[in-house]
């Protein structure tokens, strides 16, 4: 069975030509329907441009796709046509950001931006208002009927985040992009929105991605990790193994940031960037 | 600009705002454009004057333009390069103070015996030989060269009395930059004050100052400006008029230092200085000043713009500054009657105050890129 | 929304006494005032007679203390009374009310006009930043920023005027000497032409700023999270651009809009000078000219009341148009 995303030696450059800042410097992976995979990697580490590039969303300039294939489907989105893109983003490929009170347009009621997702890629909907509600539903906000045409900022990050949530659902995608979607939250906030995606991985068929700096939300989550350190990927593999025998001291190191309970501390452990190579 | 593997200079708040200043093509040049009309309204008198720099009579050189300078020519040819070298020399104990003390007294002393020599006598046709100045005309000298086109000898023509336009412009730049300059000067010391004040202390004043704004916002700043000349029957007083556009238009800095103060308060550091003993005075002069001047000054230099246009319409509907003290406005005003036959007397000062409000505005815009925070850094 | 609106004009009011109060001052303290109590000073040019005179300081309140004339006049002005012309004794209210229709049909197209203009072509500029269309329009639309509007005005009247070049349009006046002998539609073109070069000197300075505010607007609002949003969605870049960006950068827009009607009263003070049109600013010189005191009173009062109000619409419209701003 062919893999829902293949990602293979990918490379994004940023500035001059001759003195590139190297974002992404030819990293593979792949990924299975319905599997969930966490990219973890610290800022700067070129998770969130990869995550971008996997639509296209990267703006062009100032970015260069320099090499690589990105195959969406058997079709490789580097190479594919606007309208084509088009119908990728939002239908197959939906994304969830780090900050949803920014990434919603605030003049425009939830239950409008909902409904234009659903009116451009499932026409064939006639009852569209059942459908934003059941994916407000669908996404743990309570009374959706009531809250169609509140505006972003009348609701708090929690439920804003869960917003951005039910729209990406509402049109059913093959592969949820999440970048770091609780960071701007939180802690109590982060687990219900953890937990809401635990249900829908359940629940749905749809892989999801998840794109975070923080290891702790990795190990009862993802089916898989891959850490990215300047640009590259220094380790993959499933959670359980990697958490148990990390190979990589990035990798180590990552792990060993995420404080334990119980565990007496008396410094926070920071990463020696000159032990790795 | 790669810093990988470099070492970082560091630059300071003003170097920094200097540097990217400095890299707008528009505001360098626009900058340097302004220098050389200061320098222009600043030695007027020895640019455009029927008496000449040097005279070779049968007694020697004479100087004849010197005897025809004001008491004020002379006040500032003396001590602007006195406060500078007072300035540069100020380490040296009492020294240069002593030496100021007694060039003050010695030139005021002179000038209160001597009295201007205002003959109408030009020198342009003197015998000898005579170094003029490069406009040999002085501004308000009749001729009988009436309305006549540009040409090498009045390289800006002449008006309707066959007054040089060109001595006129040099004069008059004086005349509208000065007032320009002066009327923002009072602006900002009204309403810098007046608006950190009140973001300072808050309270009533705070209150009191913001209604009273509003109040005063509410006229249209060209009527009021008209009315207030008008009903006091000022027009040609060069101090009302700078007075009057200088309070007419404060309300925007006050509005602006009082938000900038407000946003400054609520940072730490003026706590940090409070607590360290810093008394009032202190901390708004040494700390919240400095802060704020950024926008400041951007506004001021578009507020400069503004007066110098605020002032060459008042000149040119005859509510401003008249012959013989010029501005370019009102020679503008004179243009517009013959304006189909001689266009050279609109076309001078007309372009002029466009060549200077353009260069402050583009100053102002390059100052606001420069200082602003938000945008990329380089 | 009512009681915003209810609780808004209660506040103006205070704004609304202060106003008259500095007004007010403003007059008391000329010192034309002073000279016709002492006896000497021609008020303008005329000379008067004792009994003149008299009536003028009656008539000024300078008999009365000046809390008590003050009292007197705002009382008058509940009444809507802003008392009589000293040059004619008509009614300073008539006399404005004359002047007022041709001012506000200049200021108003002239700002219809750039607004209809300028938004496209700063929309357009932000859209194609940093290429040849948007450095273009900001290098022409900053040019023209700067240039005096009377200076503008002299050159098209030479140019394009009278003159020894081209003779196109009508140097001065608002219609013909013979309009009045003309059916409709050619006394419509002859008052068009008469108005097309001062609409344009009025027009192109709210033009140049208003370009390019609503270019920075625009791209401030292209700069925001939810366009990546909308991207991703798959919105085509059309309705990203035109449905998501332009609402946003609109906002700004429209509050500026309303801060530009107090422009309709006195914005037109130079151009009608320089093209001698009969509206508000000749009345303005006129007066100023007289030392007709009670106009100039009314004058800048209605110009202030006007400004207050605008900026009531201003912010109402803000409240209407954002959906973060609440009625608080």
């Amino acid at each position: 069975m062919p893999s829902l995303l293949s990602v293979e030696n990918l490379a994004i450059q940023f500035g001059p030509p001759d003195d590139p800042v190297r974002a992404v410097d030819g990293i593979t992976f792949r990924m299975e329907p319905g599997e969930t995979l966490a990219v973890v990697g610290e800022s700067g580490s070129g998770k969130s441009v990869s995550a971008l590039a996997l639509t296209r969303l990267l703006a062009a300039p100032p970015a260069r796709y320099v090499s690589g294939r990105i195959n969406f489907d058997g079709r490789d989105v580097l190479k594919m046509p606007e309208r084509e893109l088009r119908e990728l983003r939002g239908a197959k490929i939906a994304y969830i950001f780090q900050e949803p009170g920014s990434s919603l347009n605030p003049v425009f009621t939830i239950g409008y931006q909902i409904r234009e997702a659903i009116e451009l890629h499932r026409p064939d909907v006639r009852d569209v208002t059942a459908e934003i509600v059941s994916a407000l539903d669908q996404v743990g906000i309570r009374d959706p009927a009531s809250r169609l045409n509140d505006y972003p900022h009348q609701l708090s990050g929690g439920m804003q985040q869960r917003v951005m949530i039910a729209m990406a659902l509402a049109c059913k995608p093959r592969l949820l992009v999440a970048d770091e979607p609780t960071t701007a939250l939180d802690v109590t906030i982060q687990k219900q929105i953890m937990d809401l995606l635990k249900q829908l991985k359940g629940s749905t068929n749809m892989a999801i991605l998840l794109i975070t700096h923080n290891f702790g939300l990795v190990s009862d989550f993802a089916d898989r990790v891959v850490v990215m350190f300047r640009g590259k990927i220094v380790e993959a593999g499933p959670t359980a193994e990697i958490l148990r025998n990390p190979q990589h001291p990035y990798t180590r190191a990552l792990i060993d940031c995420v404080p334990k309970l119980g565990q007496k501390q008396r410094r926070l452990k920071t990463i020696d960037y000159a032990g790795i190579k | 600009m790669s810093t990988r593997g470099h070492d970082i200079q560091q630059e300071g708040y003003w170097q920094r705002i200097g540097r990217r200043f400095n890299e707008n093509a528009y505001g360098r040049i626009a900058f340097r454009v302004i220098l050389v009309l200061f320098a222009i309204a600043a030695f007027a008198p020895f640019i455009a004057n029927s008496h000449a720099i040097i005279r070779y009579g049968d007694n020697g050189p004479e100087f004849p333009i010197f005897r025809s300078l004001e008491a004020i020519e002379w006040r500032f040819l003396i001590y602007v390069p006195l406060a500078a070298a007072v300035y540069f020399l100020r380490k040296r104990q009492w020294l240069p103070y002593i030496v100021a003390i007694l060039a003050i007294a010695a030139t005021e002393t002179s000038l209160a015996l001597t009295h201007p020599v205002n003959d109408a006598t030009n020198d342009r046709n003197y015998g000898g030989s005579a170094i003029m100045p490069p406009i040999p005309y002085s501004p308000n000298e009749s001729s009988p060269a009436q309305f006549s086109p540009p040409s090498w000898q009045h390289w800006c023509g002449t008006d309707y009395t066959g007054r040089d336009i060109a001595a006129r412009m040099v004069h008059g730049a004086r005349t509208s930059l000065s007032i320009g300059f002066v009327a923002v000067s009072i602006a900002l010391l009204v309403g810098v004050t007046l608006g950190g004040l009140a973001g300072f202390y808050r309270g009533w004043f705070d209150i009191a100052l913001f209604r009273f704004i509003e109040i005063l916002d509410c006229f249209p700043p060209l009527l009021l400006i008209l009315v207030v000349i008008g009903v006091f029957n000022s027009q040609n007083n060069m101090f009302v008029i700078m007075a009057v556009i200088g309070l007419t238009s404060w309300t925007g800095l006050a509005r602006l230092v009082r938000g900038e103060f407000l946003r400054l308060v609520g940072q730490p550091f003026p706590q940090a200085a409070r607590a360290l003993g810093a008394g009032d005075i202190h901390i708004i002069l040494r700390h919240l000043l400095p802060n704020a001047l950024g926008p400041i000054l951007v506004s001021a230099t578009f507020g400069v713009a503004s007066a110098i246009l605020i002032e060459s319409s008042l000149s040119f509907l005859g509510f401003g500054m008249q012959a013989p003290t010029s501005s370019w406005g009102d020679i503008l005003s004179d243009a517009r009657l013959y304006i189909d036959f001689a266009w050279w007397l609109a076309f001078f000062p007309g372009l002029a105050i466009l060549i200077t409000i353009m260069s402050y505005n583009f100053v102002g815009e390059a100052l606001r890129d420069a200082v602003d925070p938000r945008l990329k850094v380089k | 929304m009512t009681t915003y609106i209810l609780r808004r004009l209660l506040l103006l009011i205070p704004t609304l006494l202060g106003i008259t109060l500095l007004t007010y001052i403003l007059v008391r303290c000329s010192p034309g005032n002073a000279a016709l109590i002492r006896g000497g000073g021609a008020l303008g040019s005329h000379a008067m007679s004792a009994e003149a005179r008299e009536q003028m300081i009656h008539l000024l309140g300078l008999d009365k203390p000046p809390i008590e004339a003050y009292g007197d006049w705002l009382w008058r002005l509940l009444h809507l009374d802003l008392g009589q012309s000293f040059v004619d004794h008509r009614p300073v209210a008539d006399k404005i009310l004359e002047r007022l229709p041709l001012t506000v049909v200049l200021m108003g197209s002239s700002l219809i006009l750039s607004y209809l203009i300028a938004i496209p072509l700063g929309i357009a500029a932000a859209i194609k930043r940093g290429q040849v269309l948007d450095r273009t329009i900001s290098f022409v639309v900053f040019s023209l920023y700067s240039i005096p509007s009377f200076a503008m005005a002299l050159m098209l009247i030479l140019l394009v005027a009278g003159g020894d070049y081209l003779n196109l349009l009508p140097m001065f006046g608002k219609e013909s000497i013979f309009a009045e002998d003309l059916s409709f539609f050619p006394w419509l073109w002859d008052r068009i032409q008469h108005l097309i070069l001062p609409v344009f000197c009025l027009t192109y300075g709210t033009l140049a700023s208003i370009s390019r505010y609503s270019r920075v607007s625009m791209l401030d609002a292209l700069g925001q999270d939810f366009i990546r949003t909308a991207r991703a969605k798959g919105l085509p870049e059309r309705l990203v651009l035109f449905r998501h960006a332009l609402r946003n950068a609109l906002i700004p827009i429209i509050t500026i809009f309303a801060l530009d009607l107090p422009g309709l009263i006195g914005g037109a003070i130079i151009i009608e000078g320089i093209f001698s049109l009969p509206g508000m600013g000749q009345l303005i010189f006129m007066s100023l000219d007289a030392q007709d005191i009670p106009t100039i009173m009314g004058i800048t009062l209605v110009a202030a009341v006007v400004t207050l109000f605008s900026y009531l619409l201003a912010d109402i419209l803000y409240v209407v148009v954002d959906p973060r701003i609440s009625y608080e």
